[in-house]
């Protein structure tokens, strides 16, 4: 589903993602874990086609996202780690238009939009403006629009950031439900065991580099997922 | 405490004209040195315009011997244009800060946080007030003579008159913090707000003629009024033609308004930081909303930012309401109008170049329609959402274009058509009059385009930085006066070697070729650099 082959993206001097190959099949749920500036939202942005990057490949579903950005999107969707939304739309106004740029019709829409804000509470505040959302109501708005277009890969950056204990329970019912239905999650956490109870896979950067990367077991052995990262970060 | 935070006020300005906003590195020499020429080319132009409307005064009332009549007056006058000048500003600076909550979670005391405002206020209020009140002590010197005693009292009065004006706008933008506190609907107030004192300084200005006459007619009967319920403005004549007394009566009396005005507004200044507005809840009806094709929902999407920012409405879209009042204003007029133009044209020997005149005028207009220059940087941290859809970045690119061209087409083709009634232009005439202004619409919205993909500003946190202060705009703006003059001279000339027809049809022949080369470069390097920002 994501393919991403000797990843190299520099910033000027700096080298943000040195040699990165990942590779994420259908129906997992791969973590990426990393400090603070690790490379975690760039290798994030450069898979989603936001960022350009320098060398290497990844491909999407067998798509080049350099070669062919707009139909390697049509199947994906991101959510960044602070998803800065049109504040001067409604949120009603603001999923329709997502709708309408992923040409889903109207009945489809309207279900949709049903089931996932209901599953959020968020119905009663569609009619909202963006810009009187709290940063909670803002991540539960950008997910609904995430899942809204049914994309196959999900990428994700710190997606449980600003969710209350409800909602993150239902973000990660809805990840698991998204990868047995064929599709796949990448997604970037700093909560470890989260990444341990939900994860299939894990992979571990640090400066750039790839540090490891794996099933569960295969990278975190009988200790756990915390102390492997702190060993590998130190 | 109060020392630290008006270092803060001053470096703030200070990064705002003298530091890159995305590297915060100085800026380099010769961009400051453009800065500070852009500024000085601004002030002098002003000046100039203040300079020569004192000069109308001073030669009516300087030979009287109403020296203190005419100091009082241009005082007058000064405050009047920096309170409607900075009045907005003000409000902007004393209440909408973002560091609001972060100054009110420390140890300060609201008095210095106002005072601190207050001065940043002040420095602008000196400067508005200098480009208006320096060109009359040069006007009044070139009459009267230059003596050191007015001269030095008239200078120090400068610091004065900028005090009396921050106390006024400080007091009017209290107001406007009052009455916005209690309003729902923010945006439309402060575009009411904008445009009823736009509406006072275009008045003012037109009217300026007309005000002049009348005050020279009526002098002596206006000196009373002064010296009775305006006194303290008497007092700012007296000082500034060399009366030490007058002087310090008008500094003393500016001095404890300014006490009373800090002490009134430091009282409510929590309050007004703090309060929110009890927004009624939409209340949200489920119902089937009809699918829209890419290209409309990203123009929707363009219109909603549009009408959601007084700012962008107010800066980037007066001129289509200019366009609109000025459609209406020559179909009332037009009798007069065509008179006059007959008349001037005649005298200078051109009849037939009307035309021409015409399509200038609407132009220079139209030039102030700068919708698409600040749009790309109006993404801001929204960027994102179009980059990460897809969307090919042409498509972004062109939904841009078309709400300019959209919201323009109409007030341009009214105003140009407006124009071509009332001088009864022969019909081939008005369509190509009206087709020349409708393209240069088109041109404008892609040179502000290709301005902003090529200069975009993605980082700032307050939307007036892209949309008043950044190169895109004024870089647009100037094309647009630049364009509207060349064009201008190549019709005259042009008329000249092959008459008024061929004339605007080779207008409209460089319209049309620089727009196509515009739009293909929009279309394709443009669309490349959006999808890399």
């Amino acid at each position: 589903m994501l393919n991403i082959s000797h990843l190299t993206k520099r910033f000027g001097e700096k080298v943000a993602v040195d040699d990165l190959s990942l590779h994420i099949k259908p129906g997992e749920i791969y973590g990426f874990i990393g400090h603070n500036g690790a490379g975690k939202t760039t290798t994030l942005k450069s898979a989603t086609g936001i960022l350009a990057f320098d060398e290497g490949e990844i491909l999407i579903n067998g798509m080049s996202i350099a070669e062919k950005p707009t139909a390697c999107k049509r199947i994906l969707a991101y959510i960044p780690d602070d998803p800065a939304l049109y504040e001067y739309m409604t949120g009603i106004k603001f999923l329709n238009f997502v709708s309408d740029i992923y040409d889903i019709d109207s009945d489809t829409r309207t279900a949709r939009i049903k089931k996932f804000a209901d599953l959020f509470e968020l119905t009663g505040d569609l009619a909202q403006p963006i810009s009187a959302y709290s940063h909670g109501m803002k991540q539960k708005l950008a997910i609904i629009s995430a899942w809204i277009h049914d994309p196959k890969l999900i990428i994700m950056d710190e997606p449980f950031v600003g969710l209350d204990p409800k909602a993150s329970h239902i973000l990660k019912g809805m990840m698991r439900e998204k990868c047995n239905e064929g599709g796949a999650i990448f997604f970037s956490t700093h909560v470890l065991e989260v990444a341990e109870k939900l994860c299939d896979k894990v992979a571990i950067i640090k400066e750039g580099k790839l540090q490891t990367a794996g099933t569960m077991e295969e990278v975190k052995g009988n200790e756990s997922l915390e102390s492997v990262f702190l060993e590998l970060v130190e | 405490m109060l020392k630290a935070l008006i270092k803060k006020e001053l470096a703030q300005l200070g990064n705002l004209y003298f530091r890159n906003r995305k590297t915060g590195k100085s800026r380099s020499k010769g961009a400051v040195i453009g800065i500070v020429l852009l500024m000085v080319f601004v002030f002098l132009s002003m000046g100039m315009m203040f300079g020569g409307t004192a000069t109308a005064l001073a030669s009516a009332l300087i030979p009287l011997g109403k020296d203190v009549f005419f100091f009082a007056i241009e005082g007058l006058f000064t405050i009047a244009v920096g309170v409607i000048g900075s009045v907005f500003m003000t409000h902007a600076i004393l209440y909408n800060a973002k560091d609001n909550e972060f100054l009110l979670s420390m140890p300060i005391e609201p008095r210095n946080i106002l005072i601190a405002r207050m001065f940043t206020v002040y420095l602008f209020n000196f400067i508005f007030c200098a480009v208006v009140w320096i060109p009359i002590i040069i006007v009044y010197g070139s009459f009267a003579g230059f003596r050191f005693d007015w001269l030095c009292l008239s200078i120090l009065l400068l610091f004065v008159i900028a005090l009396l004006v921050t106390v006024l706008t400080c007091f009017l933008g209290w107001l406007v913090a009052l009455a916005t506190s209690r309003i729902r609907n923010k945006s439309l107030a402060s575009v009411v707000f904008s445009l009823l004192f736009v509406g006072g300084y275009y008045f003012l200005y037109f009217k300026m003629n007309k005000l002049i006459t009348a005050i020279i007619d009526r002098s002596d009967a206006i000196e009373k009024g002064l010296r009775g319920w305006g006194w303290p403005i008497w007092q700012l004549g007296l000082g500034a033609s060399g009366k030490p007394q007058g002087a310090l009566i008008f500094t003393l009396f500016t001095v404890i308004l300014f006490a009373i005005t800090a002490a009134i507004l430091s009282a409510t200044l929590i309050r007004l930081l703090t309060v929110k507005t009890a927004a009624r809840k939409a209340v949200y009806r489920e119902r089937r909303s009809g699918q829209k094709a890419v290209s409309t929902a990203l123009l929707r999407k363009e219109l909603a930012r549009f009408g959601a920012s007084p700012t962008y409405i107010l800066n980037c879209g007066m001129g289509l309401l200019m366009l609109i009042v000025a459609a209406v204003a020559i179909l009332i007029k037009g009798e007069a109008i065509r008179n006059f133009m007959g008349m001037l044209l005649e005298r200078f020997g051109f009849p037939d170049i009307a035309p021409l005149l015409t399509l200038t005028a609407v132009l220079l207009i139209a030039s102030t329609v700068l919708i698409t220059a600040p749009s790309v940087s109006l993404e801001g941290k929204n960027l994102w959402l179009v980059q990460s859809m897809p969307v090919d970045p042409k498509s972004v690119l062109m939904a841009k274009l078309n709400l300019h061209m959209l919201l323009a087409i109409i007030p341009v083709a009214a105003a140009s058509s407006a124009i071509c009634i009332a001088l009864k232009l022969p019909f081939r005439q008005s369509v190509l009059t009206v087709a020349a202004a409708l393209l240069f619409i088109w041109l404008i919205a892609e040179f502000g385009l290709l301005m902003n993909v090529l200069k975009p500003n993605f980082d700032w946190t307050n939307e007036s930085v892209p949309i008043k202060q950044d190169l895109p705009v004024l870089f647009t703006m100037l094309f647009g006066w630049g364009a509207t003059l060349l064009l201008a001279v190549i019709g005259f000339l042009a008329h000249r070697a092959i008459g008024i027809i061929p004339a605007i049809t080779v207008i409209l022949g460089i319209e049309l070729i620089c727009s196509v080369i515009l739009h293909r470069v929009n279309a394709g390097f443009g669309a490349r650099r959006f999808s890399k920002l």
